[in-house]
């Protein structure tokens, strides 16, 4: 998809975390519907570790200050960005062999509906912006 | 669809749990069961869980391909408790041998109440999960509102 235009940069990273987000609660639900299943290994979406990273790695292309006394101005692109399913590690030990830890599922659970609860608001009203530009300018 | 898949899932474990629970009700209820239509004193049951993936047709097979490690929970079936049924001498009782010792099911009642305590959680984790699923819809329906 472009990342140019009206609906590039911002609306796109959004779009693209969504979609991961959403991966995530997939995953996360089939953690907690295994709790009970022997031998049952937990999965995790290693994602906020994976934007910190690109964050990290596409800061050159920061906005160019021409005063120290000026805002910086990040342009936060999303270019890069593939997170790594793993293995969730088994701190406490079963003896069914299932590696599910219930109440960290469920606060995992929790997190990540918040979090894409918010950036579906974020986007909405992003929208509602854009719209309202576009009703205001023909008055 | 994405959501979908999640509501399968956690679908699949509101039935398997609730199985369980139907197999712990009759256990609890059968406690004290000292004839059966196969003869002898009630058994004790369970139901085993299996981490199930979908590869009936292409498209599961792909999706599984490329998303990988999502499965939902399938009841494998239910088996009998192999242990020994208990001795209780009781020789009043019709049932009991001639040195007076009745068989009575191999149920442990802390046990039973300990897995039904298990099996209301795991189910109360997965009703959490489908209305975690439910308001992200929702809440993306309501984009461009």
């Amino acid at each position: 998809m472009d990342s140019q235009g009206m609906f590039g940069g911002p609306f796109f990273t959004i779009e693209k975390v969504l979609g991961l987000r959403s991966f995530k609660h997939n995953l996360i639900v089939s953690n907690i519907a295994n709790a009970d299943t022997p031998n049952y290994k937990a999965f995790d979406l290693l994602l906020e570790q994976e934007m910190e990273r690109v964050l990290r790695t596409n800061r050159n292309s920061d906005l160019m200050r021409t005063q120290p006394g000026h805002l910086p101005v990040r342009e936060r692109n999303s270019e890069g960005l593939k997170p790594r399913i793993v293995a969730v590690p088994q701190l406490s030990p079963r003896v069914d062999g299932n590696t599910v830890d219930i109440d960290k599922m469920m606060a995992k659970l929790a997190e990540n509906s918040l979090m894409y609860n918010a950036l579906a608001q974020i986007l909405s009203k992003k929208f509602a912006g854009l719209k309202y530009a576009i009703q205001e300018g023909k008055r | 669809m994405n959501f979908l898949d999640a509501l399968h899932i956690s679908s699949s474990a509101l039935s398997a749990q609730r199985i369980r629970m139907n197999i712990i009700s009759s256990n609890l209820a059968n406690a004290n069961s000292t004839r059966t239509l196969q003869g002898g004193p009630y058994k004790r049951k369970d139901v085993i869980f299996a981490a199930h993936q979908n590869f009936s047709t292409f498209h599961h097979m792909l999706k599984s391909q490329l998303q990988g490690n999502l499965s939902e929970v399938k009841v494998l079936g239910i088996i009998t408790d192999p242990r020994p049924p208990q001795l209780k001498y009781d020789p009043q009782h019709p049932d009991a041998n001639e040195q007076g010792y009745v068989a009575i099911p191999n149920v442990n009642l802390i046990e039973e109440m300990v897995n039904m305590i298990s099996a209301t959680r795991s189910y109360e984790a997965s009703v959490a999960a489908i209305n975690a699923t439910k308001s992200m819809v929702l809440k993306a329906l309501e984009i461009g509102r």
